[in-house]
Order: structure tokens, then sequence, then C-alpha cells
């Protein structure tokens, strides 16, 4: 029987209390795989110990004596999150890579929807978009949120509102993301690159870390730096709005400059002073030329920026397989029926308790 | 092949053995890996002995002239008492991971003719030893997360050979120890008319603006050794081997466990050499991935192509692109 191969990749920095329990659930996916008849199999789940000062490594190391098929990456400093990421996909064989946090905010029970949203759009990456604001912060989700939108305002990248560290990506695509990924890029936007096959799936993501100790893996300092990654590596089109700018400037300048200059001709009582013409005209051409020459400048900086950071002109991808996945997408429907029932029948049996308690 | 003395027989004779008496029969990638990684650890380059691998008769006359010249270096030291251990290390192969059935059979007699002889050669008071290379690539063709104990997956006669030569040296009860390394994609330094391996292949092409032809695609996942990384390991097994245990075996896959796709070493030299490679791939078969697990033996720790492609592309650089 064909099968498709699954790589998880876990960047662990500060996680050490949620490993084991992380660890156990991907086991739990992994043995329920192995003994159904999903065209799934999870080859190695990856963790990238991001140079961890609460003990994680030991604990990783330990999970991986007991699991054959965890492997432990140690990285020799605190690299950050994507570049974590990054060494771990390098790591990776399977056909498929799931990247997810190590704090359980990304369930490894979900990890089948992504497979079938996947399907369904025949998509090379999808992103898990959260049903509600994952912090309990309204500061936190959306300020995340708006960033994100306005980024995808000025860059023409409407993708970088799904953005989100628990994805799935075609595993050809997000080792060719990984082969050219610099220490400054941003992971997803790298992978805009290979891919616009990108769809997002909603899933009741929680941050229980954040909401039960008010702390995250993200300083402030460092949610300022990931969003200033993000603005830089989406460059080519920033520098454009810029270069943009410059022609507007240029147009008004021009503009408002031939209106003084009709004005100085046909009412030149309107104009007290001796010179204010010639010195606006001069000023407004010349600053609008400027800008407009320095966005065309920025714009090879772009270029070349890209080149040295090695965006393709092209990547062949095969998708052939994909047929494999079918089955889990018909199937799906009905399982996700019976899991939300058991949900249902579980908080009833919870509320039931707690009525029989308060009696 | 190659002839090395370890330094108590070499130099200074001593009470304190160092190492047994090392034969390297095939001196080409990995082969001349393992001559410079000994030579580096004290031992001594004694003889080179021509074989002529035409006929098993030719090959039986240089076993025999090696055989001869060890028994002269250990009559120097008759006084050391010391045991008289020689290591045969196999890295010989002329039939390459494409031969036909053929080509195997005239190979494996090859070996057979060159371990029969030592055997029976052989003085008594001599203790022997055998290294064969083996190949991963070859027994587990096409297989994902490879670990010893992964079933065999053979596809072509090469693997057959492989398999073959194995399950011979296990048989022979007259040499131990007797350890079997499966290295994966092995590579060296750029050496033009050589068997270099891929990452060299690709760098030289990129600096003469060649196009590398390769089987599979840009996705294709090997698993890359450096040749440097196999002599030092081999070195450390030369002085760890066993040789009063009948039953000491090792086997040992020689990979790095981090998957690398033909892309992603294509991107890094490019990054390294500055200029863009050319790539054209062919349909033939053998473009499976193969991938490995984690190495677990201790003394194994295999640098990653991001260390030694640069090394590689130095060395070429500031030996004034010698060929």
């Amino acid at each position: 029987m064909e099968i498709i191969s699954v790589s998880t990749v876990t960047p662990v920095y500060a996680g050490k209390q949620y490993l084991k329990d992380l660890v156990v659930e991907i086991a739990k996916v992994k043995d329920s795989w192995d003994e159904s008849e999903s065209p799934l199999r999870l080859n190695e789940a990856i963790f990238v110990d991001d140079a961890s000062s609460d003990g994680s490594l030991a604990v990783l190391e330990d999970l991986a004596d007991k699991y054959p098929w965890v492997r432990v990456i140690p990285l020799s400093k605190n690299f950050g999150q994507h570049s974590a990421t990054v060494a771990g996909i390098l790591h990776t064989s399977g056909d498929w890579v799931l990247t997810l946090d190590e704090d359980l905010q990304h369930h490894p029970k979900f990890f089948e929807e992504l497979f079938v949203k996947a399907s369904e759009g025949g998509l090379d990456v999808v992103y898990a978009k959260p049903e509600e604001g994952v912090h309990n912060s309204v500061f936190r989700d959306y300020s995340s949120k708006l960033y994100k939108l306005f980024l995808a305002k000025i860059t023409g990248n409407a993708n970088i509102r799904l953005f989100n560290s628990f994805r799935l990506i075609r595993g050809p695509i997000a080792r060719a993301m990984a082969s050219v990924s610099c220490f400054d890029g941003y992971l997803d936007i790298i992978l805009s690159w290979y891919t616009n096959k990108v769809g997002g799936v909603k899933l009741p993501l929680e941050d229980i870390r954040f909401q039960q100790t008010n702390q995250s893996g993200y300083s402030l300092m460092k949610l300022i730096s990931h969003a200033r990654k993000l603005l830089v590596s989406s460059h080519a089109k920033v520098i454009r709005t810029s270069s943009l700018f410059g022609a507007i400037a240029v147009f008004l300048a021009s503009s408002y400059g031939l209106f003084v200059f009709f004005q100085k001709l046909l009412f030149p009582e309107n104009i007290s002073i001796a010179g204010w013409t010639s010195l606006m005209i001069l000023g407004l051409f010349f600053g609008g030329v400027i800008s407009f020459f320095l966005g065309i400048v920025l714009e090879y900086t772009g270029v070349i920026l890209l080149q040295l950071q090695g965006k393709p002109a092209f990547f062949v991808v095969d998708r052939k397989n994909d047929y494999l996945l079918k089955p889990l997408a018909q199937g799906w429907s009905s399982n996700r029926h019976s899991v939300v029932q058991r949900e249902a029948h579980r908080e009833g049996i919870v509320a039931a308790e707690s009525s029989v308690n308060a009696v | 092949m190659k002839v090395l003395l370890p330094p108590n027989l070499a130099s200074t004779p001593s009470r304190v053995s160092s190492g047994p008496v090392v034969l390297v029969v095939g001196l080409g990638l990995i082969g001349e890996a393992i001559v410079g990684e000994m030579v580096a650890g004290g031992y001594s380059k004694e003889a080179t002995i021509p074989i002529s691998w035409g006929t098993q008769d030719g090959l039986k006359v240089a076993v025999n002239q090696a055989i001869d010249h060890v028994g002269s270096c250990f009559a120097k030291d008759a006084r050391c008492k010391l045991p008289r251990q020689v290591m045969v290390v196999w890295s010989a192969g002329k039939a390459g991971f494409g031969c036909d059935r053929q080509q195997m059979e005239e190979e494996l007699a090859n070996y057979k003719a060159v371990v029969d002889q030592f055997v029976a050669r052989k003085p008594r008071s001599w203790q022997l030893g055998f290294c064969l290379f083996s190949s991963a690539g070859g027994l587990y063709e096409g297989l994902a997360n490879i670990h010893l104990a992964s079933p065999f997956s053979i596809k072509r006669p090469y693997g057959e050979l492989k398999l073959a030569q194995e399950q011979y040296l296990e048989t022979i009860a007259e040499i131990y120890p007797k350890i079997i390394l499966r290295p994966s994609g092995v590579y060296g330094r750029i050496n033009l008319g050589k068997r270099m391996g891929l990452i060299p292949t690709m760098i030289y092409h990129g600096l003469s603006y060649q196009v590398t032809r390769l089987v599979g695609s840009y996705h294709t996942l090997r698993d890359f050794v450096w040749a440097g990384d196999v002599g030092r390991f081999v070195r450390h097994l030369m002085t760890t081997a066993d040789f009063n245990q009948p039953d000491y075996l090792e086997k040992i896959v020689l990979a790095t466990g981090k998957p690398c796709s033909i892309y992603e070493i294509k991107k890094k030299i490019e990054a390294v050499i500055h200029r863009n490679l050319y790539v054209a791939f062919s349909g033939e078969n053998n473009g499976e991935n193969i991938t490995y697990l984690k190495p677990t033996h201790p003394f194994w720790k295999p640098a990653s192509e991001t260390e030694c492609i640069r090394q590689v592309y130095c060395d070429w650089v500031g030996s004034g692109f010698r060929v």
C-alpha cells in the first residue's frame, strides 16, 4: 500500500513541562494512523532545542530514548523560533511536514484536519486559523491580527493574514524554503516564493500557557523583532510602495508647480513674497525627483537582495500522490461529526457532575 | 593496496601495541581517506602494492606480496612479542551502483579470491581481521528512516553484490574481528579523474560552468557523508576492535541522519561559490529518497554537508586547481 510519510517539527524553548504530554499526544496520533487504514504514517517527530534554559534538552533526550521516532536537534545558541523550525525542516524526510509549538497550543489531534484541507483545496501549505483569540487577551490577539492585516494590504500578499506557526507544508516545498532561508528571513514569506496554493482551516486553538501563567515563549521585544522581520522580509512590495509615493510626490509637485507658475503669471497680486514661486517649484520638483529615484535605487537593491537570498525563478513540484489523501477527506466529515458528538457528550457529563456536586 | 604500520612497528619498537597493521585494499575515495586519517593518527605508509584486477591469479600475487611484506615487518620486531594483528580493509570496488550482473559476479569473485587468499596464506601466529565497506544505498534502496534493523530493499545487482560480500565474510571462522560498514553517499575532495561524490562534482561543475547530470529530481533526498569522517571512524575502529573475541562482528550504518535534498545542496554550493549551478535530471531510476535515522555509534560523529561544502571549495581553490 502506498503511504504518505509525515514529519513533525517542534522548536523548543522553555517548554519543559509540556514536552512529555506533547510526545504522548503525537504517539496517540501515530498509533491511530498505524492501526487504521489511514494513508498517513508519522515517520519522525523532530524537536529542535533552541538553547532552552529550563532543562528541556534533557527531557527531550529521555523521550528520544523511549520513542525511536523522536529526534532531537540541539542548536548551539538561541536562534529564535523560525531558525529552529528551519533547522528542523532540513532534517525531515517526510512527504509532508507539520510544524507546531511545544506547548500543546497546537494539539496533534488536529493534524488530520490540516491534511483534509490540503486534500480538498489541492494545497501546498495549510495554516491553522484560530476560531477565536488564542490568548484570551484583547491586546495580544487584536494587535497581531491588525498588524497582519496591515501588512497584507501594503504587500499585496493576502496569505499573511493566515500565517501561524501551526502549519502543514508539502515536504519538498518545506525543504526548498528551508534551503534558502537566511538569518533575517521570515519563514512564511519565503514559503510564498514557492507556492501560492495556501489555505487555512479554522481550529479551536488556545494558548493555555499564556492564559494560565500570562507568560508566552515570546517577550514583547521578541514580538516586536518578529514584526520587524515580517516587514523587512516582505521588502520588495514595501519598496515598490515607497517608489509609488515618490512618483506621486513628483506628480503632485509638478501639478502644484504649474498651479503656482500660472498663478504668478495670471494673478501675481496673490503672491506677495518675491522669489517664493521659483523656490516652491524648485523645492517640490527636485524633492519629488529625488524621492522617485531613491525609490528606483531601492527597487534595484530589493532585486539584488532577493537574488542574494535565493528567490527562485521557478520551482517544480510533484503532486501526483495527493490522490492518496482523498479517502481521508471523504471519511473525515462523519468522523468529525462523531468527535463533535463525543465532545458534547463529555461536556454534558461534566455539567451533570457539577450540578450533582452543587446539590 | 597500501600497507600501513602502527607507530610501535614503524619507528621505535615498543612493548605496547598501538594497533594492528592495516592493509587497505582499494585506494579510491574511501581508501585514500582511510590512509590519510591513519597516517594523521601516527601510522606510516610502509608500501604500496599494485593490484592487477584482471585475473584472480594477479590478485593472489598481490595478497602474497602484502603478506610477505607484513611478515618481514613483524620479523624486524621479533623481540617485542606483541600479538601479530593484521586488519584488511576492503574499500575496493570497480563495479559501481549501476553495474550489471556480469560485473557484479566478477567483483564478487575477486573479493572472495582476496579473502580466501588472506585466510590461506596468513601465518598461524597472525590474528587476521577484516573490515568490509558495504553500501547502505545498495542494501536499503528507496527506504526512509533507515537503521541497522531495517529490512533490506535490494533493487539492483550492486545491492546483491554487497549483501553477498557481507554474507561471505560472516561465514569465515578464521577471520575476527569482522567489521561491516554501510556508508551512505560518500564524498571527498575534488579529485578529477577519480570518483569523488556528488558534492565535489557539483562544485567543480559550478566553477567550470558545466551542467551536472543527475538521476532523480530536486526533491530527491540523500544522506551525504564526508570521506574524512569515514577515515577517522575507521581509525578508531582499528584501535578498538577486539582480536581475541571469535564472535566479534560489528555492523554500522555510516550516515549523518540528516536528509538532504539536491535542491538544498545546490543552494548551499551556490552560496559558497557565488555562481549558479546548472543541473539536468534524467528519468532513470534510482531517484527514490533514501534517508537514515540518527547515528547510534558513540564514536561516529559525522559533519554536516554545510560544514564540508566550504572546506571542499577552499581546498580546491587553495590547491591552485590542481588536477
